[in-house]
């Protein structure tokens, strides 16, 4: 085991990389669902998100630009989930599956329209590639989202709109526009996730590079039970077996190297104990997904 | 006079699609009085406060608020001008506290200031204090009893300074005890000066504490009487249409008692608590269920249909059979009967026919059948016969179940379980949600099938409808029955403190 050392700087520091898509993605999961929109889109955003901010980094040279556009890009994609689920009652899960599907099949065909390439754009130069700064504004997000949850009158409109949405609408909030703006807010954030896939955890887009980042977002969601500064540490679970996973590839231990599919399999083998419900009972929104 | 009215409706009506729910309307409502709106479902009771409150505009006539003509387009338009409602289901997300919920409702409300404000929660906990309501603040709302939701949904209306309190049907979920501070707590807000409008079918309460009352049949108004000039048996007759006997049955106890139901020292266990029955139903006899919603009766149906489906120790005997010995589908292969509590849940499928559902639990009964096929012109006959009989309303076996009203819908499930002649009847709270006219019809029944020789078990939330029906009633608490109570001393109080678990 000498050869990894988890407590050292670099793993730390390596943990924090890998979590941050996640700490993202997550958030925007909390905004929908304690709204009572069940959000499996997340994957679908952070792929708008990734996309974006690689294009707009690559036409303006700022990758700080390029990582505002992917929020307002995200924003903008999710107007079009808000009007399915929100405007015309589709089922949550479908629209999300479709939305998914359809970003999947619409950025290829963008890269081909705008770059002449198969699915990937072209990199940025290394020097500009974010930081750590990106990491710290996901935190600062975590605890923005907190307080905007349990201190503020619009956090509480979003929980009864979760919880009960007839008491919010008794009180004359509609219940609608609530969670219009929570879906606008997690497309945004989530896609804010995929931007720092694209330009700081690589340097340009690849195809599906978001792989399925957004479910084991979804997962950490349900790990923190619905609850941001909980869910932020279900998060650095997940991102410290990804962590783990790259460190452990082709390193021997006690002699025996183990496949490099055992290990990646480690962070989706914990989602699934985790969803199986091994910790505790869920405590989902009420309302979460009904009507 | 005229200074002292607070709300006048003038020829207001109501449609929904080519229905009139509500029909030239017109009465007035005094200033600082208790107000009474009775009527059977469907009357047309609700809708005309929920055009007052704003939920559904009006489609004819003039609604005005002391001297000014309004047309509310939301609850909100009606809570600038006081007006609060008591809804029945209550508008409280179970997983808040207390305090939360009361919070939410605020009409100067901006998105995004502070939640707790302290001049508000010090402001919410004196008007509690005011009403001498006492209320667990920082406790989650799903914890709490629905005697405490019912006053954090009051004070909801109460720290805004509402005039005119609107309550739909407060009572139908609370235990005798409970009505009563509640009612205490009505005459108490009037004397505060507020004015407050009760919508319920419990004529009772309105004559304890109604000043005035107002009566609505089929969507029409049939007048406003002083509560003073009228007596119960006058309100329900003016309500129905006709003459309802109120008195309860003569009981006559059966001289061959007959156990057909015997749940000997019987436990087991579901995932909130741990049952304890111990019961016999005798043939010939109405045994009563009495307790607070959600302490376990809901629990006793499933376990008596099928009780191996349950882990459970002690011995249970149904008609002479021991449960073990039953097959898969259980209690039912023998003669029981059942209205289930949530009958388009569990007694029907909504959208199919009503014939259709007629044959739905019998379908395994051979005279459905010829040559092995169901013979659907012969379950229209025998459909049809019991719709006659049971004057479901509209007489149509061709209409899907949905469509029906619920007093109708009850009927046919009633219908339906009496047409295959049980030997046992397992009633779970059948007149909820049920006119009073079929309220009446479905009593008859139960009665009928008693003097037959039936055995009944009667689960209700009606402490009256146990009164009237049972011939025994067991108070059932947090699982197990507390308290046995002989027809010859049935005391009301007693029952309900035997069903809130304070010592007598």
């Amino acid at each position: 085991m000498s050869e990894i050392d988890i407590l050292s700087l670099s793993f730390i520091l390596s943990v924090l990389r890998v979590s941050t898509p996640l700490i993202f993605a997550a958030q925007a999961g909390l905004l929908s669902e304690k709204s009572g929109v069940v959000q499996i889109a997340l994957e679908g955003f952070m792929l708008v998100g990734a996309f974006s901010a690689a294009v707009f980094a690559h036409y303006t040279k700022s990758s700080h630009l390029g990582f505002l556009m992917a929020f307002g890009c995200g924003a903008v994609f999710s107007l079009l989930f808000s009007l399915l689920v929100v405007r015309f009652k589709t089922d949550a899960i479908v629209a999300g599956t479709g939305f998914n599907f359809l970003m999947a099949g619409l950025i290829p065909f963008l890269t081909k329209f705008l770059f002449n390439s198969t699915g990937s754009t072209p990199s940025i130069p290394v020097e500009q590639r974010l930081s750590f700064e990106v990491t710290v504004f996901a935190i600062l997000v975590v605890f923005a989202i907190y307080a905007m949850m349990t201190k503020t009158r619009w956090g509480y409109w979003i929980q009864f709109a979760g919880e009960y949405p007839d008491g919010l609408t008794a009180c004359g909030v509609s219940v609608n526009k609530v969670r219009w703006v929570s879906i606008l807010l997690c497309g945004g954030i989530a896609a804010l996730g995929g931007a720092s896939l694209s330009l700081f955890l690589s340097s340009a887009y690849s195809p599906l590079m978001t792989g399925g980042r957004g479910f084991i977002a979804l997962s950490a969601l349900i790990l923190g039970k619905w609850k941001p500064v909980p869910t932020l540490i279900g998060c650095l679970v997940f991102g410290t077996f990804e962590a783990l996973q790259i460190r452990l590839q082709g390193v021997p231990i006690n002699g025996v190297v183990i496949p490099v599919q055992w290990i990646q399999i480690l962070p989706y083998v914990l989602t699934i104990i985790l969803l199986a419900g091994f910790f505790g009972r869920s405590q989902a929104p009420a309302y979460l997904g009904k009507r | 006079m005229n200074t002292n009215i607070e709300i006048e409706f003038s020829n207001v009506g109501k449609r929904f699609g080519s229905l009139w729910a509500n029909r030239d309307i017109s009465f007035s409502i005094q200033k600082n009085t208790i107000h009474a709106i009775i009527g059977e479902n469907g009357a047309g009771k609700s809708t005309i406060m929920k055009i007052l409150f704003g939920i559904y505009p009006a489609d004819a006539g003039i609604v005005k608020v002391g001297d000014t003509e309004v047309n509310f387009q939301s609850p909100i338009d009606a809570m600038k001008y006081k007006i609060g409602m008591v809804h029945q289901h209550f508008m409280l997300s179970p997983a808040h506290t207390a305090l939360e919920n009361v919070l939410l409702v605020d009409p100067e409300q901006k998105p995004f200031e502070f939640y707790f404000k302290k001049e508000k929660i010090e402001k919410i906990k004196a008007t509690a204090q005011l009403y001498k309501f006492d209320i667990p603040w920082d406790t989650p709302v799903k914890n709490l009893g629905v005697g405490v939701q019912q006053k954090i949904e009051i004070l909801k209306l109460l720290c805004l300074d509402n005039q005119i309190l609107i309550f739909d049907e407060p009572t139908a979920v609370l235990t005798p005890h409970e009505i009563d501070e509640l009612l205490n707590q009505l005459l108490e807000l009037k004397k505060q000066g507020k004015t407050v409008i009760l919508i319920t079918h419990k004529l009772k309460e309105v004559k304890r504490v109604a000043d005035m009352i107002t009566i609505f049949r089929k969507g029409q108004l049939v007048g406003s009487y002083p509560s003073s000039q009228l007596d119960e048996k006058e309100m329900a007759a003016k309500m129905v249409g006709k003459a309802v006997s109120f008195e309860k049955r003569a009981f006559e106890r059966f001289p061959d008692a007959q156990t057909v139901i015997t749940l000997d020292h019987v436990q087991f266990k579901d995932e909130t608590r741990t049952f304890n029955l111990h019961l016999a139903l005798q043939r010939g006899e109405i045994l009563g269920i009495a307790g607070i919603e959600g302490h376990g009766q809901e629990k006793l149906i499933p376990f008596l249909l099928n009780p191996k489906s349950f882990k459970y120790s002690g011995q249970v005997l149904i008609l002479g059979r021991s449960a073990d010995s039953l097959g898969n589908r259980g209690a039912r292969e023998l003669s029981v009967g059942v209205f289930p509590e949530d009958r388009l849940r569990l007694g029907v499928l909504p959208e199919l026919k009503a014939f259709q559902n007629f044959v739905l639990g019998y379908q395994r009964k051979s005279h459905w059948f010829k040559k092995g096929f169901i013979d659907w012109s012969k379950v229209k006959t025998l459909t049809q016969n019991m719709f006659d009989k049971f004057k479901v309303e509209p007489n149509n076996i061709d209409l899907t179940f949905q469509s029906f009203s619920g007093g109708n819908q009850q009927k046919i499930v009633v219908a339906r379980e009496l047409f295959h002649n049980p030997d046992i009847i397992i009633a779970a709270h059948p007149t909820r949600g049920v006119d009073i006219g079929a309220i009446e019809l479905i009593h008859e029944q139960l009665i009928q099938a008693q003097e037959k020789g039936k055995a009944v078990l009667l689960i209700s939330s009606e402490l009256d409808e146990l009164l009237k029906l049972s011939d025994r009633i067991l108070v059932i608490r947090n699982g197990k029955i507390t308290s046995e109570h002989g027809r010859a001393d049935f005391c009301e109080k007693a029952i309900g403190r035997s069903m809130l678990g304070v010592a007598p």
